[in-house]
């Protein structure tokens, strides 16, 4: 029924009369008047600066006649008699219009915009100028992300937009996709992540190539999310690609080459003799068996043969600086009919680890074609590919196997043979050595990735235009897990019968994973939408904007992996190779990439909206959609999501206007509306039978298949809502003097997916409800400066935001290092308060708490505070400790230039924010983990130091029982210098010899330094808890080139 | 609109519509790895599965094999704690209580799980195409079963809640419990459903009508109702589909429950086959080889060991056989095929290899009913094929609740000492007839009855709910100490469990047990 409707309603569209198009006809229109001129001017355009503009639309007034100015500034125009004046319009520049007298040369320079008062800001299904925004929306240019290097174009948003937090989980090649949130966290049941738009159309940010960004919208209330409905709870952002302009052919060349290396690693111990002699009192003092032999120690200690004794620093050995090189090129241009923007992308990125590979492949073609002045076709295909070679173990799972190595052994035998050292001793305590996880086999990701479509934009008479989009998005992931047998002997033991290095399955761990597992995975999502666009003016005052659309959205995943683990040759990495003896179909394993179920959703939506001003100064706009979702039952599909807002443009009043004529903008802004978060799972609400690996063995004989229903579903389940309220102020001074824009909001979401405890006598699993709530407020400032002296411009610019959330309702809350609970932030830390070291003093009877978990301490263990002064330290004494979230992020930075040389820095921060972190370079000896040199200084009876404890092997209890205390929590604030760029513009004469139309060059540097508390590691991580040990940051120098003809 | 232009924008229009699925169920996903109940109950294949299902919910916890730990609530065997049951031996030494976690709740929400399973099956089951013959027979194979499942309730906490179907909403499931007269009633609604529309075969794994006849005289015998249960057990024996096995140990065996002359004393059991469905396979594979061979959970208490009589027929006090310093010597043949003795050296009977790797038991006697030597040394790999089934209901068993209910209802007469004297002359075990001089009164016999019952069934799962039944499980179990010397606690109130907290809060209308 809706469907028909909406059909016949095209159908009325297409039927409209002819008359709509009044004296409209093919020569007019093809410039035929030329025949009969009479007459030809000429002259140049330039800016304010005097500099030539090129592409300048000259449009003869009264006539259809539009010329472009030369790359000179130049143009000729042949005047159709009765000719009165020329138009000339420039984006970025105020429209001039020129009565034409009796002269023949026309020079014409044209002022300069304020930025804010000609932005045009892409929105939901549209875009609107920023000064009529009443919603919250941030929007960045591909410029800005340009300026700054970097594979992955979601990385670059880093500090760019307030309110948006973006955390990298690590530099590592093809893992960097970075955790996106916008405005804080506001569930704890559904995702958190924001719906990312590409071209109106969903896919994946992480995939473009930064070079084919024009613009980044961030839509942030709900006033500017609430026409992405049920998707919009987390924000929405809005890429758009570049499309061609008309004009002369332009070839553009861009070519990038860094260098990365570590941003900060723990300082181990590398001295063999010390290392063991330290490892010795360690395992004393945590009763841990093996010891290291004096002897042993002694041969070390006076080693002459650094191959057979080294002092090996697996840290420096293994990580090394990585080259990441980045090639783009494209071909834009057009004419007054069509234009084009054909962009081919390149990126080599090494590890600073051996054994990966990576490389993106990105084609980008957008074509655009105005049949006539009525309808626009277009078409965009972007085609991504990704090939991700690795090692078995990736991420901490490697960098942790080189901190495990202790220095006793280097990664071969001193032989030469090539033969790889598992350890020295059999009865050490390690991880695999590195070379063992490089020797055992490789993992690799083929992604390719197809984002098309193609529109056509109908212009049904004046002021009406009807847009229509077909897209696909198609990804296909191959996945390819291979692993065989390989040995590993150990440097200081020898096989007593042949005299060689004792090896032998006891000696060294072998493959984790034996064989070859394949995995084909394909997502399908095509996209349909059309949208009514009508604008118009009511009485000179009244700006109306109305549209009114529909959309339809449809996915479909489907996976299979398998797995042969007995191949006849190690040579053989086909599965078609292998035998079928153990072979085994959608095979799960921890570090495989997790086994997805096949799905399918679709959506169906509604949407409109209207905007109305009054004399520019009074805005409004109400949106609405209504989103039907096959992921919530059929009585409860359907959902509305409103939004409304509204903003005053103060500067508008006639009062400002005569008499405060620095003021360019002033509005006040204020939104409120409701989203929905339909990331709630597939069938969360379906009641289905489980059939797979279910059966009943009647009489023994055949199992025969049974269906058993395992949890209650709750039909009426459905998506999360969030409400967001919002007030906002923009501020800008004459010409960027100063700008500023203010926002303050509240997010609540409800209905919150949780699980619910039922009664055990109803026999099914506990079901999934919509029963919690929480919210997040927060507010955001940028600040903007920008001013000219002569020929040196500059700008400065800053920002900061904050987003506290607070869980106001929640059923089964949840206690351990982290607390769920009403009143507090989700996953607050939960701690026990470190208060020192045990001296032997305190370790006499009465003097001290008893430790519930550690209740016979011996000096040099952790001491906790009796938070509660009971005598006991016990679960009572843990408190909520701050943490968990930060207490703000920001950004700062400045750009200048003067006659071709430019700099700019952009300073980028996180303030509270601290991790609990253990193991692997924080726990001595932590499978092998040699102590940073801190540990030199730990405690001892003589040394009664008061923050290092006695030093002990990983796993004590003195220590590791308050693994959920402050001593593991680490400050991870920071500050740095998150970028820095020089570049040099040749000037004109320099470059128009080699026939180019610009030509620069830049070095810039990424995180050049840091301000920090955390020690040994980066503070930027994405997970807050967990292992120290992480794939590290890079620090990144590079230089480029910017070459266009 | 020129032509060109409509023609254009029709073409378009064209393909959006080609896209856009104007039929109404593009929003109908159903998840393509398992089934939608919109679609299921559409052939008898679905409602095979169904009722597969329905008997899957059997192999879990004190439904299936770990039913014989039921014992270590008991003077037969002390149970040590294992990850699977945990608390269990707290419910044994006076820790009983709502907020016992563990084991406790398993009592509680194992038999609920078959119930759901069974009203999800009955709710449905009119959907399918198939004849209301065939619908009647398998709504009496899943009422059989629901009725075994709330037997196990109501013996173990009384008055529990009834459902009668599904519930059709969260809040449906919250009321209040049911007396335990209605719980009985209830109980012998569905078994009489089942006794009449069940096949009158041979068992066969599935609930025949001799199962639920079974199950309904052991129901009945619980209720007291002697003269209800004397008459449904009579028909069973006349009824001649079942008969003692010829072999008391290989009863409890993969092989000889396979072996027609043995497994024709099975009337009801739950299933397993190896290796699709081993006995456990998480969180490892286990299962009573396993547990009880390997592991040593289940050690026998001396007080067992002592009620097993000399081949005499007499007991150990009285008989001239029994000579203390070698007292397994000349011992009824069930306490050798029983227990796992002292001196006794474990064999695989097939290969003759030794299997000496149990865990030292603290009171010297190990379980060896249910070990099936066949597969030893057990390993990890072994486990895997631990399949002998959890016997709920033998032959045997009808026997002696039919001479328990006869001589309750008229004393001692030939027709009770017949039934238990056969079960005595099983081929391999051959103990004397009853002594009628010695057991010539109802309340003598009564003892003797439910002496030959604890040897009869030791490690099956039935001593707890007989002692319970008699009564006498707060008199006798306080006579015993763990072997960490903790008396055993059993208090009047102790006789129902407690219904756990999170039970209580979950359900507000449920009423907790007195006591507790």
């Amino acid at each position: 029924m809706k469907c028909a409707l909406i059909a016949s309603g095209l159908a009325l569209l297409l039927n409209l009369p002819a008359t709509a198009s009044p004296g409209f006809t093919p020569e007019k229109k093809f410039g035929f008047t030329r025949w009969f001129q009479n007459r030809i001017v000429t002259g140049k355009v330039t800016n304010e600066n005097s500099e030539p503009l090129a592409n300048v639309s000259i449009q003869v007034k009264g006539t259809k006649n539009i010329y472009l100015s030369g790359a000179d500034g130049s143009f000729r125009i042949d005047l159709p008699p009765g000719a009165k004046a020329l138009v000339f319009s420039y984006t970025g520049t105020e429209t001039a219009e020129v009565a034409i007298n009796e002269q023949s040369v026309y020079n014409v320079s044209l002022t300069n915009l304020p930025n804010t008062m000609t932005d045009v800001v892409v929105v939901g299904y549209g875009t609107q100028r920023k000064i009529n925004l009443t919603g919250a929306v941030s929007a960045v240019t591909g410029k800005t992300l340009t300026e700054r290097p970097a594979p992955n174009v979601a990385n670059l948003l880093e500090g760019r937009v307030s309110g948006l937090q973006i955390t990298q989980p690590s530099s590592e090649p093809g893992r960097d996709n970075p955790n996106l949130l916008i405005r804080g966290r506001a569930t704890f049941g559904g995702s958190t992540a924001p719906l990312v738009l590409i071209d109106g159309v969903t896919g994946s940010i992480n995939n473009l190539s930064p070079d084919d960004i024009e613009s980044i919208s961030v839509l942030k209330d709900a006033a500017s999310a609430a026409i992405y409905g049920s998707r919009a709870a987390n924000g929405v952002i809005l890429v758009t690609t570049k499309k061609g302009r008309k004009g002369q052919t332009t070839v553009s060349y861009r070519v990038n080459v860094g260098v990365y290396t570590p941003t900060a690693m723990p300082d181990f111990i590398t001295n063999s003799a010390e290392y063991m002699t330290l490892y010795n009192a360690a395992a004393a003092r945590s009763g841990v068996a093996f010891r290291y032999d004096s002897a042993e120690i002694a041969k070390y200690k006076n080693a002459t043969d650094q191959n057979a004794y080294p002092n090996f620093d697996y840290v420096d050995y293994y990580f090394k600086s990585a080259v990441v090189s980045n090639h783009n090129i494209s071909l834009s241009g057009g004419n007054d009919r069509n234009t084009f923007n054909l962009s081919l992308s390149y990126l080599n990125q090494d590890a600073m680890l051996p054994g990966y590979s990576f490389k993106k492949y990105n084609g980008l073609f957008n074509y655009t074609s105005h049949i006539n002045d009525r309808i626009t076709i277009g078409t965009s295909m972007n085609l991504t590919y990704k090939d991700r070679q690795e090692p078995p173990f990736t991420s901490e799972n490697f960098a942790l196997a080189v901190y495990a190595a202790g220095p006793l052994y280097g990664p071969f035998l001193p032989d030469g043979s090539g033969r790889i050292v598992s350890r020295a001793y059999q009865a050490e305590g390690r991880n695999r050595n590195p070379q063992e996880m490089l020797a055992m086999g490789w993992q690799n990701t083929k992604e390719y990735n197809l984002n098309g479509q193609a529109y056509i934009d109908i212009k049904v008479f004046k002021g009406l235009t009807w847009t229509s989009k077909v897209a696909i998005n198609y990804v296909d992931e191959y996945y390819k897990m291979y692993q065989h047998p390989y040995s590993a002997y150990l440097l200081q033991q020898k096989d007593p019968a042949t005299g060689d290095y004792q090896t032998g399955s006891s000696a060294f761990f072998g493959p984790d994973y034996l064989g070859v597992t394949d995995q084909y995975s394909k997502t399908i999502t095509p996209t349909i939408y059309s949208v009514v666009n009508y604008e118009t003016k009511i009485a000179k005052d009244h700006d109306i904007k109305a549209l009114a659309g529909f959309e339809q959205v449809y996915s479909k995943f489907q996976t299979l992996r398998a797995r042969r683990l007995n191949g006849v040759s190690t040579a053989l990495t086909e599965l078609a190779g292998y035998t079928n003896t153990g072979e085994a179909i959608n095979a799960t394993y921890p570090r495989l990439p997790g086994l997805s179920a096949p799905y399918e959703w679709a959506l169906q939506s509604f949407f409109g909206r209207v905007n109305y001003g009054y004399k520019g100064r009074y805005l409004l706009e109400a949106n609405l959609r209504y989103d039907g979702t096959s992921r919530v039952s059929p009585d409860y599909r359907w959902g509305v999501f409103p939004s409304v807002s509204g903003a005053w443009l103060v500067s508008q009043e006639d009062f400002f206007n005569k008499n405060v004529s620095f003021l360019n903008n002033l509005k006040l802004r204020a939104s409120y509306g409701t989203l929905g978060n339909q990331e709630i799972g597939n069938y969360a609400y379906q009641n289905v039978v489980t059939v797979s690996g279910i059966s009943y063995p009647f009489g023994n004989t055949t199992p025969a298949q049974a269906a058993v229903l395992n949890s209650y579903k709750d039909q009426s389940l459905q998506w999360e809502t969030t409400r967001i309220l919002d007030f906002g102020v923009d501020l800008d001074l004459r010409k960027g003097l100063f700008g500023l824009t203010f926002d303050w909001f509240k997010k609540t979401t409800s209905d919150i997916l949780a699980s619910q405890p039922v009664p055990a006598s109803l026999g099914l699993g506990s079901p999934t409800f919509n029963n919690g709530k929480m919210e997040s407020r927060g507010i955001e400032l940028e600040l903007r400066h920008q001013n000219q002296i002569g020929a040196f411009h500059y700008g400065v610019n800053a920002q900061i935001s904050t987003a506290n959330n607070k869980v106001l309702d929640i059923k089964v809350p949840g206690i351990g290092t982290s607390i769920n609970q009403v009143g507090l932030p989700y996953g607050s830390h939960y701690l026990y308060i470190w208060d020192g070291i045990f001296q032997v003093e305190d370790t006499a009877a009465g003097k001290v708490p008893k430790h519930v978990l550690n209740p016979n301490p011996k000096p040099g263990d952790l001491k906790m505070k009796d938070v509660n002064g009971d005598g006991v330290v016990d679960a009572n004494d843990r408190v909520v400790v701050k943490g968990a979230y930060p207490d703000y992020i920001y950004s700062f930075g400045f750009n200048a230039d003067y006659k071709g040389f430019g700099i700019s820095a952009f300073f980028q921060g996180v303030q509270g924010l601290k991790n609990r972190v253990n193991n692997w370079g924080v726990d001595p000896f932590m499978q092998g983990t040699a102590p940073t040199t801190k540990w030199r200084d730990a405690w001892t009876p003589q040394n009664r130091s008061n923050t290092l404890p006695g030093i002990y092997v990983a796993g004590y209890t003195g220590v590791a029982a308050y693994g959920g205390s402050t001593y593991y929590l680490m400050d991870a604030s920071y500050l740095r210098l998150k970028n820095v760029v020089l570049s040099y513009t040749f000037p004109r004469a320099v470059f128009s010899k080699i026939k180019a139309k610009d030509l620069s060059i830049y070095v810039s540097g990424e995180n050049l330094f840091t301000i920090t508390k955390y020690e040994g590691s980066d503070p930027e991580r994405s997970s807050t808890t967990g292992n120290y040990v992480q794939y590290p940051q890079a620090r990144v120098l590079n230089v480029g080139l910017n070459v266009k003809f | 609109m020129t032509t060109k232009n409509k023609f254009l924008a029709a073409l378009f229009l064209f393909l959006l519509a080609t896209g856009i699925s104007c039929s109404k169920n593009i929003l109908d996903k159903n998840p393509p790895d398992s089934v939608s109940t919109d679609i299921f109950w559409g052939s008898e294949a679905d409602v095979q599965s169904g009722l597969a299902g329905v008997y899957s919910r059997l192999q879990q916890n004190f439904l299936g094999y770990e039913r014989v730990y039921l014992d270590g609530l008991t003077d037969n065997a002390f149970l040590w704690d294992n990850t699977n049951q945990t608390n269990f031996s707290l419910m044994t030494t006076g820790s009983l209580s709502a907020s016992l976690s563990g084991a406790l709740g398993n009592f509680y929400s194992t038999p609920y799980r078959a119930i759901a399973s069974c009203n999800y099956f009955l709710d449905n089951v009119d959907k399918a195409p198939i004849s209301d013959a065939q619908k009647s027979a398998y709504k009496a194979e899943v009422r059989f079963i629901r009725a075994l499942a709330y037997f196990d309730l109501v013996q173990a906490y009384g008055g529990v809640v009834i459902y009668r179907n599904f519930p059709s909403t969260l809040e449906a499931a919250k009321v209040p419990k049911s007396t335990k007269e209605q719980v009985y009633a209830f109980i012998e609604e569905d078994l009489d459903f089942a006794i009449a529309n069940l096949p009158d075969v041979k068992y066969n794994g599935h609930a025949v009508k001799g199962s639920a006849q079974g199950l309904k005289g052991r129901v009945l015998l619980t209720e007291q109702k002697w003269a209800d249960a004397a008459t449904i057990l009579q028909q069973i024996i006349s009824g001649g589909k079942f008969a003692l096995s010829n072999n008391y140990a290989a009863l409890f065996k993969t092989a000889g429950q396979a072996t027609a002359a043995v497994n024709t004393e099975i009337m009801f059991s739950t299933q397993y086959l190896a290796t699709t469905n081993p006995q456990r396979t998480s969180p490892g594979a286990a299962g009573m080889d396993i547990e009880l061979g390997w592991y040593s959970l289940m050690q026998p208490y001396q007080d067992l060991v002592n009620d097993y009589e000399m081949t005499d027929g007499k007991p150990i006090t009285e008989s001239p056989l029994y000579n203390p310093a070698n007292p397994y010597a000349n011992r009824d043949p069930r306490l050798d095929l029983s227990i796992k003795l002292p001196n006794e050296v474990w064999r695989n009977p097939n290969t003759n290899v030794v299997w000496a790797g149990s865990y030292t038991s603290f009171t010297g006697y190990l379980v060896e009913k249910y070990v099936d030597l066949t597969r030893a040394p057990f390993t990890t790999a072994t486990a895997t094929q631990t399949d002998q089934d959890y016997i709920h209901l033998r032959y045997a068993d009808v026997l002696l609740m039919y001479a328990e209910a006869k001589n309750e209802l008229s004393g001692p007469d030939a027709s009770v000492y017949n039934a238990i004297n056969q079960v005595r002359a099983r081929p391999g075990i051959n103990m004397p007839s009853v002594d009628q001089t010695k057991y010539n009164t109802q309340a003598k016999l009564r003892d003797y009855i439910r002496h030959e019952r604890r040897v009869e069934f030791a490690f099956e799962g039935q001593r707890y709910n007989d002692l319970k039944r008699w009564n006498i499980a707060h008199i006798k179990l306080p006579t015993l100490s763990t072997p960490a010397g903790k008396p055993l606690v059993f208090n009047t109130n102790n006789y129902l469990l407690p219904f756990q907290q999170s039970e209580l809060d979950n359900n507000p209308y449920l009423v907790q047990n007195p006591g507790y």
